[in-house]
């Protein structure tokens, strides 16, 4: 194939909202055949809280905090959760014309194929990144970069993602709406083992230029394309100023004729790949139980079980949830493993060591927990 | 059931469009649904999101949108028409994986050019195949790369 040319457009920072609204407003021009394709690099000027195409922002977010510091909410047009973006983020959006023979069929081989350039530019900066299925790139196992894709009705593709100079982890587990304090504490933990970003591998914050040049070389080897810079047509400029309009609505952030449908969503959030966090309640006849859950690769990596029931010995709970670290999160695994908790103490009766709450009530509350992972963030978790 | 190279299932009695959409004509009305094979390439489907009810849809033209894990889209509509009824049980969107052509519908339209659009889907095997034939093409082609 001959190599292509790309337009790159190097924007720098934009206001937090532009940094949604342009990949809309290049895509609208290049479904109209009215610009080529297109690279584009951003980073917001200032921190945004950026949701789903999907998500409910009321249930997802914590507006008042957000207001409260004069952080703006947007909407984009891409799915995926709830993040925090702020200036130690360098976008990359790729906006590319369906019909460009580099365009796979699949959103897997999509995203395999387009990664190649950001892997490329981290490696070239030192770090050891890795594509992982289907849209990630890790380092050593650790998340650091997210990416997400759509294609328009115009039959053109999008896809973005970013380059993670460095992450304000503080910040994005306050920002979000959480159902306990124990939950957002174990997100936040999940987040700090299971991401990193270009300042924790290297040590040092790589300036911005850099990262630039990285990236731009990065994509251009990996895709075998030429990048020629350019800037914003008028009409790109017209289509951002009207399409801002619609991101800075209430109609479209609230987006409250989908409210009453949103399916009620439990407390689930995917941190990584393989990686989510998961609180969930069971009312057992003893008293509620509640299990809040770091998952990874299948198996149960951190367990709390809380509630109103009663426990005896005191320090049985705990050692249940030692127990019960490094768990598949199979049934017949989890079962066998509360079973042979009690055999282990040796005890006269199953119900002696929880009274009033048995060891299947156990099981379910933590069944339960797992099932609304795996409806919420992947089947097989 | 036509079950096309080993793989894909198409029924018999629906109309498809190339936009992976099946459509069953019920009595002056429309159902409709994504394809296996639709759903097959689009992995786990986590949303499903078609416009409300009451809502004018033109053939090709935005019907409502989906989500995958990593990917969000619209989905195109076969028809023109007015939205009569979305599929509640979508709420568990997986359905549209498990049973596309039975709990995984997606809307029901009320059609305002049903003859002549008709004309425009496939219908009989010998229609689909080469069509399909191709799709698979594509992906077989992405694959060995």
């Amino acid at each position: 194939m001959p190599r292509q040319e790309w337009r790159w457009l190097d924007l720098g920072a934009l206001s937090p909202v532009d940094t949604q609204v342009i990949y809309d407003a290049v895509s609208v021009a290049r479904g109209r055949n009215l610009v080529t394709d297109t690279l584009i690099f951003c980073y917001p000027a200032s921190p945004l809280v950026c949701v789903g195409y999907h998500q409910d922002v009321e249930e997802e977010v914590n507006i008042d905090l957000c207001r409260q510091l004069g952080i703006p909410v947007v909407r984009r047009i891409l799915g995926g959760g709830t993040v925090y973006l702020d200036s130690d983020q360098l976008f990359y959006q790729i906006i590319i014309s369906q019909k460009n023979p580099m365009v796979p069929v699949r959103i897997k081989d999509a995203f395999r194929a387009f990664l190649q350039g950001p892997v490329e530019a981290y490696r070239s900066l030192g770090i050891s990144a890795e594509y992982r299925p289907i849209n990630e790139i890790q380092v050593k196992g650790r998340k650091i970069s997210g990416n997400g894709a759509t294609t328009t009705l115009d039959g053109v593709f999008i896809l973005t993602g970013n380059i993670l100079l460095d992450f304000n982890y503080n910040m994005m587990v306050k920002i979000i709406r959480v159902p306990s304090e124990k939950f957002r504490d174990k997100m936040f933990k999940s987040l700090q083992e299971w991401m990193t970003t270009v300042r924790r591998e290297l040590g040092y914050l790589v300036p911005m230029e850099e990262v630039k040049k990285a990236l731009r070389e990065g994509f251009e080897k990996a895709l075998g394309i030429s990048l020629q810079q350019g800037d914003l047509t008028p009409e790109e400029k017209r289509l951002l100023q009207e399409l801002r309009e619609k991101y800075l609505s209430v109609e479209w952030l609230y987006m409250p004729e989908y409210r009453c449908l949103q399916p009620v969503k439990a407390h689930a959030v995917k941190v990584a790949a393989g990686i989510s966090v998961v609180e969930s309640d069971y009312k057992s006849k003893g008293g509620l139980i509640r299990v809040t859950m770091e998952i990874a690769e299948a198996k149960i990596k951190d367990i709390l079980i809380s509630g109103d029931f009663r426990v005896y010995p005191s320090d049985a709970l705990p050692q249940l949830e030692q127990a019960l670290r490094g768990v598949a999160t199979d049934r017949n695994v989890i079962n066998d493993r509360i079973s042979r908790f009690y055999k282990l103490h040796n005890m006269r009766s199953p119900e002696d060591i929880l009274k009033g709450t048995s060891p299947e009530d156990i099981l379910k509350a933590i069944l339960t927990a797992i099932k609304e992972a795996r409806k919420w963030i992947a089947p097989k978790i | 059931m036509v079950k096309l190279f080993e793989k894909y299932e198409f029924p018999e009695g629906l109309y498809y469009s190339k936009d992976h959409f099946w459509v069953k004509v019920e009595e002056g009305k429309t159902r409709v649904g994504l394809t296996d094979f639709a759903q097959q390439v689009a992995g786990e489907i986590l949303i499903v999101r078609p416009r409300l009810p009451k809502s004018r849809v033109e053939h090709g033209g935005p019907l409502g949108t989906m989500e995958t894990g990593k990917w969000t889209g619209v989905l195109k509509s076969p028809l023109s028409g007015t939205i009569i009824e979305n599929n509640r049980a979508l709420r568990k969107a997986s359905l549209v994986n498990e049973d596309p052509y039975g709990e995984g519908w997606i809307s029901i339209i009320q059609p305002t050019n049903l003859d002549e659009e008709l004309k425009t889907l496939m219908t009989e095997a010998n229609e689909i195949k080469p069509w399909l034939e191709q799709e698979i093409v594509k992906i077989e082609k992405e694959k060995k790369k």
